[in-house]
């Protein structure tokens, strides 16, 4: 079930109402809990079954941790949580690429060798709820948790079908007191979040899917003939894309999570108005990136250990980063590329960030303008389907090549789009989506809610599954 | 809201805490609902009408109600029965559920193929095609309806009652027709094109009565005329060999729908004028459609040889106006009921 679905409205329509209900706190806690089921078994029913391993695992590994007497002990359950579900991840999103490398590996060193490829299915939303589920044994083996007294409300926090499929990825010890009081929203979160879900579906259906998706999609089909405006407009439309997509989708989640009384972290601050990769990290995917940092970057000894080890560090993350995005080495080199532009940026600051040229207006917006630009460069390796189509659409970028692919108004509308993005992005960079939302007039704010449910309702085009289920 | 990870920005959050949600939302959905009944009467005035937008889903959710009835009948097809066979009319004729399967422009085979290897089919089927497709080389992987056919299988749950509640929506309201969506509206805004109705608007049973009168006739004909000579010159002609194989298929497929008490039906229907020329020239009765009725232990019905369902002036030379398709339902539900017996 999507959230721009006639289902998912009807759905959460019923949800709300049973939710509504004069019951217990507890009796709406699995109300909530069985309901997200049925949201993710909307998609595959039998893949349930990885949710409740999850579940399981990482609440038996959390008891024991705190139980184990010994660091052995310890170490041993969070080894069995880690094995449990990265190997779900290794198998479900990994065992075909992984079978692919070994045999172009095997292959490259003259070896014939033609194994049947396995046909699985990757379950919906995985990343991210192993993740989720990961972070709190991971929190407990450090200490920063305790064991959660009831079974009921750890297996709905795994489950919750806001963020489920798509994040953000909510930790264990932000998310599980909010289990302990009854929750009813107030007129304020049932309204600013429905705000919100209005608003993240219109960046989802109309900016991200009827404006962007069809000149990034006809220009990545189409690499050997692409000319330079085609590509330069392909990857910036893919650029706001993917923002719009995911960003939409993240406040949809918030919004309806809202709607129930419970607060979820917030995933987007205005990333393309960043100045820097460091910064642009804070800004974008900021509950994996933050995940990473916190479980990746620090237990590999973080900044801790010495210069080489920093970058060796940041690096590893990184490209371990791109992988958690999709099984190929394209998003591995995406990943890499970013750890190398961190690397550098870590690197200059070091030499040069005391120097007060780095703070006048003019030089950050050009860097910010600089960032934006690598950052949607680096995008080609994240969008193209292999290396080839990467290279040839880089290539074409830098080395001119008549325009063939799309109409002189598509590029312009592109161009146009992309300078009112990073504009908005630029003017809102300080403040936050509600803030902006809060100074305008009540009467902007009817028109501008009911703006985009009206788009909404004019708009026709098929429903696009949102870009990141598929990580 | 005390949480560590409150979203909430409190500069926000005293302009709009204060804010009376509950006003701001019944003034949106009061704008909403004038805006789009205004939009929605427009349309409606100017001759819109609510139509279907075919996809597979929509296809499958019809594909499904041909199921487990005995007395279902399905058409199988493409344009020519889209167009020319009206389900309410032949349904209410017979008596019976009529189900359009036809899927425009595409092989009818995978989808007869389906029908019989599925054992809970048990009805008749009508099944048209044009004259070329018995000399072709057969369904190629990308045809539609194969596509379709492998889709139905796999359609999750949450597809199937999307496709349930979208149809609804569709079925009432004229501006959900993808021609009028914002992007539509200001392509034709752009080029400076008249937004028209379309003339073959589906209907949600996946009909579509055509009315030509308000389209271009002229340049539809052209058109058509030219997309036949495009079929007609890709035929590998007379491959004696293929067309064999071909009609022992079919022959497999109507046994295996006859085994659980259905018939099968093979419809020509009428063409005229120029395109009726080309298909005679390219693909001969007497070298394609006698062969295949001699040969094939089914009942075949061409229009040419009734004199019911002949003489219709279908009005692009390929396909039967809504008025037409009327009376060739009601003339071909009296031939289907004398040859059943």
């Amino acid at each position: 079930m999507i959230f721009n679905s006639l289902t998912f409205f009807c759905f959460f329509a019923v949800v709300h109402l049973v939710y509504a209900l004069p019951l217990s706190w507890e009796k709406r806690k699995v109300h909530l809990w069985l309901s997200s089921y049925i949201f993710y078994a909307a998609w595959n029913p039998p893949f349930v079954a990885l949710l409740w391993i999850s579940t399981l695992v990482d609440w038996f590994a959390g008891k024991k941790i705190a139980q184990a007497a010994s660091s052995g002990g310890r170490r041993f359950f969070l080894i069995l949580s880690l094995a449990t579900n990265l190997g779900l991840l290794a198998y479900f999103k990994y065992g075909g690429f992984l079978l692919e490398t070994f045999t172009d590996l095997i292959q490259a060193l003259g070896i014939d060798y033609y194994p049947a490829l396995p046909n699985i299915i990757l379950p919906v939303g995985i990343s991210f709820y192993t993740f989720q589920s990961l972070s709190y044994s991971l929190d407990i083996y450090r200490g920063k948790l305790q064991p959660w007294p009831k079974f009921s409300d750890f297996a709905f926090y795994v489950t919750f079908f806001p963020q489920l499929v798509a994040g953000p990825i909510v930790r264990a010890v932000d998310f599980l007191p909010q289990c302990q009081m009854p929750r009813r929203a107030d007129a304020y979160q049932m309204g600013w979040g429905l705000s919100l879900l209005v608003l993240g579906l219109f960046e989802k259906v109309i900016l991200a899917d009827a404006l962007m998706a069809p000149v990034a999609d006809t220009v990545f089909a189409n690499t050997m003939t692409a000319g330079t405006a085609d590509a330069w407009s392909g990857v910036l439309a893919f650029s706001a894309q993917v923002f719009f997509d995911f960003s939409g989708y993240s406040l949809c989640a918030i919004g309806v999570a809202m709607t129930f009384g419970f607060v979820l972290p917030d995933n987007f601050r205005f990333p393309y108005a960043a100045v820097g990769f460091s910064d642009f990290w804070q800004r974008w995917h900021i509950s994996l990136s933050s995940w990473l940092r916190d479980y990746l970057y620090i237990s590999l000894g973080g900044n801790r250990r010495g210069v080489f080890r920093t970058y060796a560090n940041l690096m590893i993350t990184m490209l371990l980063g791109g992988l958690w995005h999709g099984a190929a080495w394209t998003y591995v080199a995406w990943g890499g590329l970013h750890g190398f532009y961190l690397a550098i940026e870590r690197y200059l600051s070091s030499v040069f960030g005391g120097a007060q040229i780095f703070k006048t207006t003019l030089v950050r917006t050009l860097l910010g303008i600089l960032t934006f630009i690598m950052v949607t460069i680096t995008y080609v390796f994240f969008r193209a389907r292999e290396f080839g189509d990467a290279f040839q659409l880089l290539e074409v970028m830098f080395f001119y090549g008549e325009r063939q692919l799309l109409s002189s108004g598509q590029v312009q509308l592109i161009l146009l789009s992309i300078g009112l993005l990073l504009a908005g992005q630029a003017l809102m960079r300080k403040s936050s989506l509600e803030l902006v939302f809060a100074k305008i007039p009540v009467s902007m704010r009817i028109l501008l809610l009911a703006s985009a449910l009206l788009t909404l309702s004019l708009h026709t085009g098929g429903d696009r599954a949102f870009i990141y289920f598929q990580f | 809201m005390p949480s560590s990870i409150s979203n909430s920005d409190f500069r926000a959050e005293k302009y709009l805490k204060n804010n009376n949600w509950f006003l701001v939302w019944v003034a949106v959905a009061v704008v909403l609902f004038l805006v789009l009944g205004s939009w929605e009467i427009v349309w409606r005035y100017r001759g819109f009408t609510p139509q279907i937008t075919d996809d597979w889903p929509v296809w499958s959710a019809i594909r499904r109600q041909a199921n487990n009835n005995e007395r279902a009948i399905a058409l199988v097809g493409a344009s020519r029965i889209l167009l020319g066979l009206d389900p309410a009319i032949l349904g209410q004729t017979m008596n019976r559920p009529v189900h359009m399967l036809a899927i425009d422009g595409s092989d009818p085979l995978p989808i007869l193929a389906h029908l019989a290897d599925d054992p809970d089919f048990s009805g008749d089927v009508i099944c048209s095609f044009p004259p070329y497709w018995l000399g072709g080389n057969g369904s190629s992987s990308g045809d539609r309806a194969e596509k379709w056919v492998r889709k139905y299988s796999s359609q999750p749950l949450s597809s199937k009652v999307e496709t349930r509640l979208s149809l609804l929506i569709q079925a009432n309201l004229a501006f959900r027709y993808s021609g009028l969506s914002p992007a539509k509206l200001w392509e034709k805004w752009w080029e400076d094109e008249a937004i028209r109705p379309p003339y073959a608007p589906m209907r949600p049973d996946r009909y579509r009565p055509a009315d030509y009168s308000l389209t271009d006739l002229a340049s539809l004909r052209e058109a058509r005329v030219q997309r036949t000579r495009e079929l007609h010159e890709n035929v590998d002609m007379f491959n004696h060999e293929e067309f064999r194989k071909r009609i022992a298929i079919i022959q497999k497929a109507v046994d295996s729908i006859r085994s659980r008490g259905g018939e099968v039906f093979f419809v020509r229907f009428p063409s005229c004028g120029e395109v009726k020329a080309i298909e005679e020239t390219y693909v001969p009765r007497r070298r394609y459609w006698d062969i295949f009725a001699r040969e094939l232990s089914a009942f075949t019905i061409h229009s040419d040889d009734y004199p019911k369902l002949q003489n219709f002036t279908c009005m692009d030379g390929s396909h039967l106006g809504y008025d037409d398709a009327n009376y060739f339902t009601r003339e071909l539900a009296a031939i289907l009921q004398r040859l059943s017996g």
